[in-house]
C-alpha cells in the first residue's frame, strides 16, 4: 500500500494516522490470533506477585527507552498524539464490543466465543489494546515531565493518573477477592466465607456474628386492578398512590379515604388487628365512593405475606381495589465484629454503609428472600482488593487533573 | 406542579424575542421559577429527584439555559442561547405532555451521600456537552451551506473541557461509589462501559483538536458522534440487549 499521493510515503517516518491505524490493526489481529490459539479462553488472569513484576517491568522498559531513545522516531511516534488517537480509538473499540455483544452467553454462535467476543473483558484484545493504550500513555506522559511547568504538571495529572489507574486497576483484578458468608441470628461467631466465584471455602481473618436482621419497608401502594385483562391500571405510575392513615385521593373515578392502616396485621374473622408476630402483612381499611354513581363501599385490602392471605375490594363487577407489595426502604444486618485481636465491635451494616477493617470491606449483600423481612439469616460480602491504594492514587490526581481542565477551559475563553 | 412548569415554558422561549436587558432578566426569572420548582418537588418527595429519565430531564432543563446565559454574558452568542432555550423547552414540553407521578420510594441502593453529586455532576455535563455538539452542528452547517470561520469551533472547546472536566468528575464519583454500594469501583455494568465510551470519544476529539486545529470538517463530525455516543449511553442503554440486567436501570 506505498501509493504516494502526499508527498510522504506510507511507513516513512514520521509516522501518523495512517500508519497508527495500521498498527492497530495489525495488534487486533494479532489478539484474534492469541485468542484462538488459546482455544477462545482468553488471557490468563495475572496474580500476586507476578502482575507487580509485570506493571513494573512494562515501566520500567518505558523509562529505559525513554532515557536511551527518546529521538528515535518510533519513540517519538509513540508519544505522538496520531498514536494516542489510534489507541484510544482501539481501546474504545474494543469496550465498544462489550457494549454490544452480551458477556458470559453461552448460546452465542462457536466463532463469537472462540474469538474471545462473550468475555472481552479478560480477552487478549483487551490485554493488548490495554497495553498499546498504556505505552503510548506513558511515552507521553514521560516527555511532558520535563520541565515541570505549571501546564506540564496538569498535563502529567491527567496522564498519569490515567496511567495509574488503568495499569492499577487491570493488573491488580487478579487479585481482588469477594467472599460471601451466611450468618444467622441465632448462631455465634463464624469466620468461614465462600469465594464468590469459584465458591472455594475462605478462612477469614476476622469474625462475625449476627444479632439481627431487618428490612424496613416503605408504606404500600393502591390501585385498580381490572380483573377482564387481568392487570393493575398503571398509567406510568399516575394511578399507583402510596398509602397512607387518612389520606383522600381519586383513583380512576373512585373517590378512597383510607380509614385505617397499619403495617404489620393480622386477620381475624373479617377484620385484621395489628400484630408484632412473624408473616404478619400491612392492611388497610378503605371508604370507596364511585364519583359517578355514588356508589359506597367499605372493606380491607392487603398486599398479604406468606402467612396472611393477600384481599382485595371489589368496586364493581370487574375492577378491584388492590394493595401492592411494599417496597423495601432500608436492609441492615446488627452485627457484632471481632478482630483478629478478639476485640469486638457492634456495627449495623446497611446497603450503601459498608464496614471496613485493614483492607477488607464488608457489605450487606442479601438474606432470605423467601422469609423476607422476618429472614434471620444475613448474606454479607467481604471484599478484599489490595490494589485499590494504587487505583485510588490515580484517582486522585485525574479527580486533580479535571479541576485543571475546568480551569483551562476558562484560559481559552479569555483569548 | 405542572402549572409552574407550564409558567416557565412561556417565560424561557419569550426570551430571544424580548429587547436584549429584558430578554435576559426572563431568562434569569424562568431559571428561577424552574430552581425554586425544583427545590418545592425535592422538598415534596423527600428525596432528590434524580431518579428517573423524566427527573434528570428537568435538571437537564435547568442547566442548559445556565450554561447559555453565561456563554451568553461572556461571549455574546445570541443563537446559542437560542437554542440552549428551544432545548430546554423542548425537555419540558415533553414532561409537560407525559406527567409522571413522583413516587416517593427511593432503593436502599440509592440513598447514599454520593447519589445527589454524581447525578447533578454528571448533568451538569450533559447539558455543557450537548451544547457543544449543537455548535458543531450549527459548524457543520456553515461548512456545507454557508462560509464557515473558526468561531464555532473555539467555543466547541471551550464546552467541551468543561464538560469533559465535569464527565470525570461523574465517572470517578460514580466508582467512588460504586465501591461504597456494590463493593468494586469497577463491574464493566452496561452504564459504566457506555460512560466510559462518552468519555474516551470526546478524549478523541480533545487529542485531534489539539494535534490539527486547523482542520475544520473532521472534529466537527467526530463532535456530533461522540454526543450519539452519550446519548445511548443516557437513554439508549434501556434497550441494548447487552444492558437487560444492569444496575443502572431504575426507572418504573
Amino acid at each position: 500500500m506505498n501509493k504516494s499521493k502526499e508527498e510522504r510515503k506510507t511507513w516513512e517516518y514520521p509516522w501518523r494516522y495512517k500508519e497508527s491505524f495500521f498498527i492497530v490493526l495489525e495488534i487486533i489481529l494479532l489478539g484474534l490470533i492469541f485468542e484462538v490459539l488459546t482455544a477462545g479462553r482468553g488471557a490468563k488472569t495475572l496474580h500476586w506477585p507476578v502482575n507487580l513484576f509485570i506493571g513494573l517491568g512494562i515501566l520500567a522498559i518505558i523509562i529505559l527507552l525513554h532515557i536511551f531513545f527518546k529521538k528515535h522516531p518510533i519513540i517519538k511516534w509513540l508519544s505522538s498524539v496520531p498514536a494516542a488517537i489510534s489507541a484510544i480509538s482501539f481501546f474504545a473499540f474494543v469496550v465498544l464490543l462489550l457494549g454490544f455483544i452480551p458477556q458470559d452467553d453461552l448460546h452465542a454462535h462457536r466463532v463469537i466465543r472462540l474469538l474471545g467476543l462473550t468475555h472481552v473483558k479478560n480477552s487478549w484484545l483487551m490485554l493488548l489494546s490495554g497495553l498499546y493504550f498504556l505505552v503510548t500513555l506513558g511515552f507521553v506522559a514521560l516527555r511532558r515531565s520535563t520541565p515541570f511547568t505549571r501546564k506540564n504538571i496538569g498535563f502529567l495529572l491527567n496522564h498519569a493518573g490515567l496511567w495509574i489507574t488503568i495499569a492499577a486497576g487491570y493488573l491488580g483484578s487478579g487479585d481482588l477477592l469477594r467472599v460471601h458468608m451466611t450468618v444467622g441470628e441465632e448462631q455465634g461467631f463464624s469466620d468461614i466465607a465462600f469465594n464468590a466465584k469459584t465458591r472455594e471455602e475462605v478462612k477469614l481473618p476476622f469474625a462475625l456474628k449476627l444479632k439481627d436482621f431487618r428490612i424496613d419497608d416503605y408504606n404500600p401502594k393502591m390501585a385498580i386492578f381490572d380483573g377482564r385483562n387481568g392487570e393493575m391500571i398503571n398509567e406510568d405510575g399516575k394511578s399507583i398512590i402510596m398509602i397512607e392513615k387518612g389520606m383522600k385521593a381519586n383513583l380512576m373515578g373512585w373517590q378512597i379515604e383510607v380509614l385505617d392502616f397499619t403495617s404489620d396485621a393480622y386477620k381475624k374473622g373479617k377484620e385484621y388487628y395489628p400484630a408484632d408476630s412473624v408473616g404478619a402483612a400491612p392492611a388497610a381499611l378503605v371508604h370507596v365512593v364511585h364519583t359517578d354513581s355514588g356508589k359506597e363501599i367499605n372493606g380491607w385490602i392487603s398486599c398479604g405475606s406468606y402467612w396472611v392471605r393477600h384481599q382485595y375490594l371489589p368496586v364493581d363487577q370487574h375492577n378491584f381495589l388492590v394493595m401492592t407489595i411494599p417496597e423495601p426502604e432500608k436492609y441492615a444486618s446488627d452485627i457484632v465484629f471481632k478482630n483478629q485481636e478478639g476485640e469486638t465491635i457492634d456495627y449495623t451494616l446497611e446497603v450503601n454503609k459498608p464496614y471496613s477493617y485493614s483492607g477488607w470491606k464488608l457489605y450487606q449483600l442479601s438474606y432470605d428472600e423467601q422469609m423476607g423481612k422476618w429472614s434471620n439469616v444475613s448474606v454479607i460480602e467481604a471484599v478484599k482488593d489490595p490494589w485499590l491504594p494504587a487505583v485510588y492514587t490515580g484517582f486522585f490526581l485525574l479527580l486533580a487533573g479535571a479541576l485543571y481542565l475546568f480551569w483551562i477551559g476558562r484560559e481559552i475563553k479569555e483569548k | 406542579m405542572l402549572w409552574v412548569v407550564g409558567i416557565t415554558m412561556i417565560y424561557i422561549p419569550s426570551k430571544s424575542i424580548m429587547f436584549n436587558t429584558l430578554g435576559k432578566i426572563f431568562v434569569l426569572l424562568g431559571i428561577g421559577v424552574l430552581t425554586f420548582f425544583l427545590v418545592i418537588l425535592w422538598m415534596q418527595l423527600e428525596r432528590p429527584p434524580l431518579r428517573t429519565l423524566g427527573e434528570t430531564r428537568l435538571w437537564y432543563s435547568l442547566f442548559l439555559p445556565i450554561v447559555g446565559i453565561i456563554t451568553y454574558f461572556r461571549w455574546k452568542y445570541k443563537w446559542f442561547l437560542a437554542y440552549a432555550l428551544a432545548l430546554a423547552s423542548l425537555f419540558l414540553f415533553i414532561n409537560y405532555l407525559n406527567p409522571e407521578t413522583y413516587s416517593k420510594t427511593l432503593m436502599p441502593a440509592l440513598q447514599s451521600p454520593w447519589f445527589v453529586p454524581h447525578v447533578i455532576v454528571y448533568i451538569f455535563s450533559y447539558a455543557l456537552l450537548a451544547a457543544s455538539s449543537l455548535v458543531a452542528l450549527k459548524g457543520l452547517y456553515l461548512l456545507y451551506f454557508r462560509e464557515f470561520n473558526h468561531k464555532p469551533l473555539f467555543l466547541a472547546d471551550n464546552l467541551v473541557y468543561i464538560g469533559f472536566s465535569f464527565l470525570t468528575l461523574g465517572l470517578l464519583f460514580g466508582a467512588l461509589w460504586a465501591k461504597e454500594a456494590w463493593g468494586h469501583y469497577w463491574t464493566w455494568d452496561p452504564k459504566e462501559t457506555w460512560a466510559f465510551l462518552t468519555w474516551l470519544s470526546y478524549l478523541i476529539y480533545m487529542h485531534f483538536r489539539y494535534f490539527q486545529p486547523k482542520e475544520v470538517k473532521t472534529p466537527l463530525w467526530a463532535l456530533s458522534l461522540a454526543f450519539v455516543v452519550l446519548l445511548i449511553c443516557w437513554f439508549g442503554i434501556n434497550y441494548l440487549p447487552s444492558a437487560q440486567d444492569s444496575v443502572h436501570v431504575y426507572g418504573d
